[in-house]
Parts: C-alpha cells; sequence; structure tokens
C-alpha cells in the first residue's frame, strides 16, 4: 500500500522527461512538476549501494538547502524515497557558467563578466552569512536560469563552519580552485577558501580558460607562485606552519592593479578579503556597471552533435589569435587590434585589463599558467575531485567530517 | 529507536557506522539501515537542529568585550560557561529547543548560571545588549522567553529518569530526534508483529 501511494506520488505530480546528465551517486532528469507547472530537475540517488545508509552528500545537501534560500542560491523544491531511491527535486536550470565560458560563439563584455561575479559573490555571501562553506566553487556548479540569474548549486561538499575547535578535511574543490592553505593541508579554515574558488572563476572569466591548471597539489602551488610570487613571511607568517608545508624557490610577484578586485585575494586567509567586501569593491559601482541578467547571453541548447562541434571549433579559435581576438574584444578599435595580432600573451594580458576598465597599453608578463596556449596545445580535462582524492574522503568521512 | 540514534550521528557531522552501533547494543546493523529512510521521512527531511551550546560561547566573548573583562574577570566567566553548559544540558530533555531560537535559549541558560555565580550585572548586559541592536522587540518581551524557558526545564527536570540522563552522555542531540519521532516510532513498533 505504501509503496503504492509512493509510486502515485511521482505519477501525480512529477511527469519525468529526458535524462540531463549522471553524477557520482546517481542521474539527473528533467521533469514537469504537475502541482505548479514548473520545470524542475530531479536528482535520482541510488539507496540500495550503500555500505552506511543514505549517502552524506545527499544528506548534507537537504540539510542546508532547506535553510538557504536567496536568488543565486539553487533551491530545493522536494525530497522523497521512491522504489527504493532517493529524489531530490530542483528548480530546472538551463546551463552553466562553464558552457558560458567555453563557447566561443558567446562575447562577454566588461559588463557581463562584471555580472556573472556579482551573482556568484552574492550567492556566497548568504552561504557565509548563514555559516554554511560550500567548498566546491567551480564554473560547473553555478547555474543560469532561463532569466539569466546564476545560481550556486551542488551543496554535497558544503558544510557548516564557525566552532573554533573543529576540523575539516583539506581534501575539498576541484583542484584549480583550491586555495594555498588547503593545497598546504590545513584542517583549520574559514570562507576566505571560497573567496580564492571565487577569484580564480573571476580569472577564468577574463581569460575564457581556467586559470592556474596544477596537475597535482605541488604543480598547483607552484602555479600559484608564479602568478602571485611566492608568499613571504611578513605576507604569510603562519604559512611554515601548516601540516604540509614545503618551501618553494622564491618568485618575485608580477605588478597587478589595485583596481583589479583579485588584487586583494591575498595568501593569509586572515587578511583574505570577504564575500562583503568583495561586493563593496568600487570595482562594482564603477564604470561600466554589471549587466542585467535577463540581458546576458547563453549558449545554445545543448546537443550530443553540437559537442562535436564546439570541439572542432575550439582548435582552430586557439590557432588564430586576430579572430579571438575580435571576438573577446569587440569595441576594440582596428588599429590596436592590428598590433597585437601576433602576441598570445599581449592578448590575454589585454584582456585582463580591458576587463580591468584600465586603458594603458603597458605589457605585462602573463602568468605560467599560459604557457600553454603559447604552444596551441589544448588545454588538459577539467579535473573533478580526481579518484585518489575521492577515496581520500571518503576515509576521511568516517575521521573527521 | 537505533536508527535514530544513528541518523542524529548522521546528521551533526560525527559518524558513528552501523556496524558499531550493533555491536555496542547487540542488534544487526542492517536493521539500523533499512529504517533510515523512514526516519528521514518523517521529518519531511527538516534535518538541522539548533543547539544553543554555540550560542552560550558566543554572548561569553560578547560580554568579555561588553565589560572589558580582566584576568580575573576571565576566569569567573570560564566558570559561568561552565555552569550554562550544564544549564543548556537540562534544556536538551524538554521541549523547548523546539519552541525558542538558540540565541534565547543561551541567554535563559547564562542568566541562570549568573544566578548561582555572581558574576555580572545580567540584567544591564541585556539592556545593552537591546540599546546597541536597536531592536524591534522589548525587554519585556525578551523577559518573558527566557521564563518560559526556565519553566520548560522545571517541569521537566523534575521527570527526569536515570536512563535518559546516561543517553546525555552519549549524544544530546539524539534526545531532540527522539522527542521529534518519539510519536511516529511508538507508532511503527506497534504495528511491527
Amino acid at each position: 500500500m505504501a509503496e503504492l501511494d509512493l509510486s502515485k506520488k511521482v505519477a501525480d505530480r512529477y511527469l519525468k522527461r529526458e535524462v540531463l546528465g549522471e553524477g557520482t551517486y546517481g542521474v539527473v532528469y528533467k521533469a514537469i512538476d504537475t502541482k505548479t507547472g514548473q520545470t524542475v530537475a530531479i536528482k535520482k540517488i541510488r539507496l540500495g549501494k550503500q555500505k552506511e545508509g543514505v549517502n552524506f552528500t545527499a544528506l548534507r545537501e537537504i540539510k542546508l538547502l532547506k535553510e538557504l534560500k536567496d536568488p543565486n542560491i539553487i533551491e530545493l523544491i522536494d525530497a522523497f524515497p521512491h522504489k527504493g531511491n532517493l529524489h531530490l527535486v530542483f528548480e530546472f536550470m538551463e546551463t552553466d557558467l562553464e558552457a558560458v565560458i567555453r563557447d566561443r560563439n558567446i562575447v562577454l563584455s566588461p559588463s557581463d563578466i562584471k555580472s556573472y561575479l556579482q551573482m556568484t559573490l552574492k550567492g556566497l555571501a548568504i552561504c557565509h552569512k548563514k555559516w554554511v562553506l560550500h567548498r566546491d566553487m567551480k564554473p560547473n556548479n553555478l547555474l543560469i536560469g532561463s532569466n539569466g540569474q546564476l545560481k550556486l548549486a551542488d551543496f554535497g561538499l558544503a558544510r557548516v563552519f564557525g566552532s573554533p575547535d573543529r576540523r575539516f578535511t583539506h581534501q575539498v574543490f576541484a583542484r584549480w580552485y583550491r586555495a594555498p592553505e588547503l593545497l598546504f593541508g590545513t584542517k583549520q579554515y574559514g570562507p576566505g577558501v571560497d573567496v580564492w574558488a571565487a577569484a580564480c572563476i573571476f580569472a577564468e572569466l577574463l581569460l575564457r580558460r581556467p586559470f592556474l591548471q596544477g596537475s597535482s597539489d605541488i604543480d598547483q602551488l607552484g602555479k600559484i607562485f608564479a602568478a602571485f610570487g611566492t608568499p613571504s613571511a611578513s605576507q604569510w607568517p603562519d604559512m611554515i606552519f601548516l601540516p604540509d608545508y614545503v618551501e618553494y624557490q622564491h618568485v618575485p610577484a608580477p605588478p597587478l592593479r589595485s583596481l583589479f578586485p583579485m588584487a586583494n585575494v591575498t595568501y593569509d586567509p586572515k587578511a583574505r578579503i570577504s564575500v562583503p567586501q568583495a561586493l563593496e569593491h568600487r570595482y562594482f559601482s564603477s564604470a561600466p556597471l554589471p549587466t542585467d541578467p535577463v540581458k546576458l547571453s547563453r549558449p545554445a541548447p545543448k546537443k550530443e552533435s553540437k559537442v562535436s562541434d564546439v570541439i572542432s571549433n575550439e582548435g582552430p579559435t586557439v590557432l588564430s589569435p586576430p579572430r579571438k581576438s575580435r571576438r573577446v574584444m569587440p569595441g576594440r578599435d582596428g588599429s590596436e587590434g592590428n598590433s597585437l595580432q601576433g602576441d598570445k600573451f599581449d592578448d590575454s594580458v589585454v584582456s585582463v585589463r580591458q576587463a580591468a576598465g584600465d586603458n594603458m597599453g603597458k605589457n605585462e608578463p602573463a602568468p605560467m599558467s599560459l604557457d600553454f596556449s603559447l604552444f596551441g596545445l589544448k588545454p588538459p580535462n577539467r579535473p573533478t575531485i580526481t579518484s585518489a582524492d575521492r577515496s581520500h574522503l571518503k576515509r576521511k568521512l568516517d575521521l573527521e567530517f | 529507536m537505533l536508527t535514530c540514534i544513528y541518523a542524529a550521528c548522521k546528521i551533526e557531522e560525527n559518524h558513528v557506522s552501523a556496524e558499531e552501533l550493533g555491536k555496542g547494543i547487540s542488534q544487526d546493523h542492517q536493521m539500523i539501515l533499512n529504517n533510515e529512510m523512514i526516519v528521514y521521512q518523517s521529518l519531511e527531511f527538516d534535518l538541522i537542529v539548533y543547539a544553543p551550546y554555540r550560542s552560550v560561547e558566543g554572548f561569553i566573548n560578547d560580554m568579555e568585550e561588553f565589560f572589558n573583562a580582566g584576568d580575573n574577570q576571565l576566569e569567573m566567566l570560564k566558570t559561568l560557561q561552565e555552569t550554562a553548559r550544564f544549564e543548556v544540558d537540562k534544556m536538551m530533555l524538554t521541549d523547548a529547543p523546539l519552541l525558542f531560537p538558540p540565541g534565547q535559549l543561551a541567554l535563559a541558560a547564562l542568566g541562570n548560571s549568573n544566578a548561582l555565580h555572581r558574576v555580572i550585572d545580567f540584567d544591564s548586559y541585556l539592556r545593552g545588549i537591546f540599546s546597541r541592536e536597536n531592536s524591534m522587540h522589548t525587554m519585556s518581551e525578551l523577559s518573558e522567553s527566557l521564563d518560559a524557558i526556565d519553566s520548560w526545564v522545571i517541569v521537566s527536570h523534575s521527570n527526569v529518569c536515570p536512563l535518559t540522563e546516561q543517553m546525555c552522555k552519549f549524544q544530546i542531540n539524539i534526545l531532540y530526534w527522539l522527542g521529534t519521532v518519539g510519536y511516529f516510532c511508538f507508532t511503527w513498533t506497534t504495528v511491527r508483529p
């Protein structure tokens, strides 16, 4: 009888549509909520195979999203068991920020980038205000709805912070977005780790490629230090006390404009800008103002055939700087564009300066992470938490979470 | 009952495996796991319980600044905090945490602790909070809430049994769960042959 009732519930309320994707714990598919007429996304989480019952990520997602209601955080509409699986019902989101960044048909103006960053930080501000760390900030966890609103999603790694003596795992975030203190193995950390990841996303919006693409924790730290300079004792006094600290060869910091909000993303987590402070930065109140979300460009709907098209298009784009210049910076005059035709470094740096509203023509050294573009190589596949990290994470689940 | 304990530990991120629980009480751990979803569903997946312990800690820190506490007074505030924690332990056995926000529970605990130790001028501290925070509410409203919380503790404390006190030592928040799903578990137990 109970089973029949549960079966009716899905049939009576949610009309199933196509599969949207598959994650670590189960399938996500589209559906229509017949009660409201709203389109939803349903995440189906397998239960039977788990050795320890309902899995942590699902519980964490339910627990925290019940507390977080905001235009910039995805809404959990419903949760219920059905046919031996746990179903989480979310509002449907058309696409994600990663798709926007990778779509070469989309031009991201300085206003657009400012708008995306602002919405990201607004969602993060609500999380931190409610004492929640997201801990998996990356472009494909920032979903975009039909009205252009960007929303934080995937709270499977999120948790409550603020108890002075609680220790957390340092194995969080996809590596490219992991803060230096996490890479040095700290287990006591706060909202600064999310701020660092948000800054990496900001850089990715500007560069149209991931900013610091480390292939290991050591390599990630190396790329961070190459981009910002090796931290000195005065910059980050507590660095040497971190569990996995190793000494790096000193590299001086390249100059960064003070107008550039990332300049305030310091090494020392205690000195790092907070999300509310970042939202008050003059970057958001100076011209050009952020684009209204409704007016932001969105990628064409994802289809299997489109994927191969995008891949084939990406190669020529990388090898053809003038073409990319025209697409990325439509506002530039012809003569200035011509002068940069053959120089990839200047192209990227100019892109950064242009977005920051800085009109100086000064050349600056590009971060080491851009080396791959010099040789026209395709960027490596975007990492999630690797299988090695994940097994470590699972062990940590029993010990320290 | 065991499933509620298991689920509470899981939700509070102090995980205890079902096997360990099963061993400790000579029960098959699979039975614990089989009922887990029923517990969550009966709670309508409202899984967070806000305990006042952290609020007590926050108020103590705030008092240190408010009174510009010196070394001697810091020691007394620590004593105040310790006793307040025991007050909170008592509250957790009542319905009060389901009816009042954590901040008010913490103030009630600190008020009782201060009545015992006489560390600070508690009333002037409360007035200080109101003048500082531009509160929409009045002092008398807060006093009513604090008195109501005390009433809950007084009534319930006299009915505490030894078994319940034993369970306090294991995981205080579990008792929330027991209270919240008590009716459901009773019904479920009855239905079971």
